[in-house]
């Protein structure tokens, strides 16, 4: 069946509504349904329809005495509800003073109050994020969603901004309409359009985002739509029901509505979708070609690699990051930098990091913040080679490798300290963590 | 407490008032308020029922008894005194035009 779309916008001015409906119907377009944003019409014969525009709450005696005058409900936003009829009735609207009492509380202000705390409400849980990544990266190294998680946050609490300035101007509308100035159809419907495809436009380009940075894997895309998909339902379910809610049931709904969305996207970051698993993935072990080193990984900690030298056992630690582009191997790559150096110079701890795995709790207990990554680049020496950057920072001060003496039980020198190593090759990112001599043969090992 | 746009009733309010002396419900009121002004003034039904509520919460009105889905309603002391404020308004406004025209024929 046939079906026409016309923006909703005009609702709240019922001489041009009216209008439009009855010169639809003339040309065969009936109103069937008016949802969130529009006006449905389906295909029937062109015939007149009068149209009646109603502000009360539906109520049984209410309903049964519209229903006998030969008022026929169509479809209701909010509480605007409208009615045809094929003959002439009276006027339902018949003292204006009244009518415009009424239209005021279609829109509460406090909509647009909500919205705004809504939005400070997301752009606060976004920002809070910024210390779990670095979690992320060590223990939740594939769950790379939360790289994307604060830009999506930050425009899904601009969209809200704009559903305010939508209300707001909706507010305005109405008004300019008891001073008796009926803002242009054109205004209505040109605000209408403007602010909700802004919204979309703003949407479609974080998913368009998300699909460039995480281009195979469709789960991906459906996170972001999930939630713009239940703000959408949301928002239908509300203009469809309020008119049908007391004004302190609204209150109630919307105060949970607010608590619900604090905890959701305070919890959501922490959410475990199994994603991006292939975005950034652990290199194999391998074994390094050279004969005077042998090289075995101990099964218990799979990113821990013996390496045993002329001999002698020497540890080391190495976490390598393939990752499906540039963007994710960029973000890897500078956090991977701001805690090497915070390693080196941890501020708000008693004692050095023991190892990666402690640098997990790192990311928790963290008195003070990451050195900035300008700040921590400073730290290390770069080389280039080939096809990779190498930047090693040396003299780490790292707890669990120190060595001591069997008979003095004095701390051997140079066991205190290690080399931490960061290799960019191309998207693939691997850090090292050893003692100098055994960080440099691994380092030749990557990079010859 | 009262709206501000009860200050100063129009003639639909009035007359929704002044026919709820008596105890009527809502299709009753407006065939009162059409009989009693020999149909010069309509109250639509959307109307009225936009004012009902009002009037209740602004203690104008009340509803005095509910009968099978029939709500009936009416004037309270409140509201008479808010009548007879609005009808002093009015008779003044008859007394002064009649001061200022003097019976001169219009």
């Amino acid at each position: 069946m046939m079906k026409k779309y016309k923006p909703i916008g005009l609702y709240i001015d019922d001489i041009k509504c009216r209008k439009m409906l009855e010169d639809m119907a003339e040309q065969g377009w009936i109103l069937e349904s008016c949802g969130d944003s529009f006006f449905v019409f389906r295909k029937g014969t062109p015939q007149t329809l009068h149209y009646y525009i109603d502000y009360n709450r539906s109520d049984p005696e209410y309903d049964a005495l519209l229903k006998e005058m030969g008022y026929r409900f169509v479809d209701a936003r909010r509480t605007v509800r409208i009615y045809c009829s094929a003959e002439e009735l009276p006027e339902l609207q018949t003292d204006p003073v009244t009518r415009m009492m009424a239209l005021n509380e279609l829109i509460p202000a406090s909509e647009i109050w909500f919205s705004l705390l809504l939005a400070a409400v997301i752009v606060f849980a976004a920002l809070m994020t910024s210390g779990s990544l670095a979690v992320d990266l060590f223990s939740f190294f594939f769950h790379s969603t939360r790289i994307m998680y604060r830009i999506l946050m930050l425009v899904l609490a601009g969209t809200l901004v704009l559903y305010a300035l939508l209300v707001y101007l909706q507010r305005r509308s109405i008004r300019r309409q008891a001073e008796g100035i009926r803002s242009g159809m054109d205004f209505n419907i040109a605000a209408f359009y403007f602010i909700n495809i802004l919204s979309s436009v703003l949407l479609i380009l974080v998913l368009c985002l998300y699909w460039l940075t995480y281009h195979d894997s469709l789960f991906v895309i459906l996170y972001p739509l999930l939630i713009l998909g239940s703000t959408w339902i949301a928002r239908t379910i509300m203009n469809r029901y309020i008119s049908t809610m007391s004004r302190k049931d609204k209150r109630t709904v919307l105060s949970i509505i607010l608590v619900m969305g604090l905890l959701f996207f305070r919890f959501a970051i922490n959410a475990h979708l199994d994603t991006g698993r292939e975005q950034v993935r652990k290199t194999d072990i391998v074994t390094y070609h050279d004969p005077q080193t042998s090289l075995y990984s101990e099964e218990t900690n799979p990113i821990l690699q013996r390496i045993s030298i002329f001999g002698a056992d020497s540890h080391a630690e190495e976490i390598a990051a393939e990752c499906s582009n540039g963007f994710v191997a960029d973000t890897v790559f500078r956090k991977l930098i701001r805690y090497a150096a915070y390693m080196k110079n941890p501020v708000g701890r008693d004692y050095p990091c023991s190892n990666f795995t402690a640098m997990e709790e790192y990311g928790h207990l963290a008195e003070g913040p990451l050195p900035s990554y300008t700040d921590a680049l400073e730290l290390f020496v770069k080389e280039e080679t080939s096809g990779a950057e190498i930047y090693t920072i040396h003299d780490v001060p790292m707890f669990n490798d120190i060595i001591y003496d069997p008979v003095t039980g004095i701390p051997e020198a140079d066991t205190y300290v290690n080399d931490i190593c960061i290799i960019r090759k191309q998207n693939t990112v691997i850090m090292i963590r050893g003692f100098a001599d055994t960080v440099q043969i691994i380092r030749e090992f990557h990079t010859k | 407490m009262a709206r501000k746009e009860f200050e100063t009733l129009t003639p639909q309010m009035y007359y929704t008032l002044l026919v709820l002396k008596n105890p009527h419900h809502g299709y009753e009121i407006m065939n009162e308020i059409a009989e009693l002004t020999d149909r010069a003034v309509q109250v639509g039904a959307g109307t009225l029922y936009a004012l009902l509520p009002r009037f209740i919460e602004d203690g104008y009105i009340a509803m005095v008894q509910e009968t099978d889905r029939k709500k009936i309603y009416q004037i309270t002391d409140a509201g008479r005194r808010k009548l007879l404020q609005e009808t002093v308004k009015m008779e003044r406004m008859l007394r002064n035009y009649r001061e200022v025209f003097n019976d001169e024929k219009i």
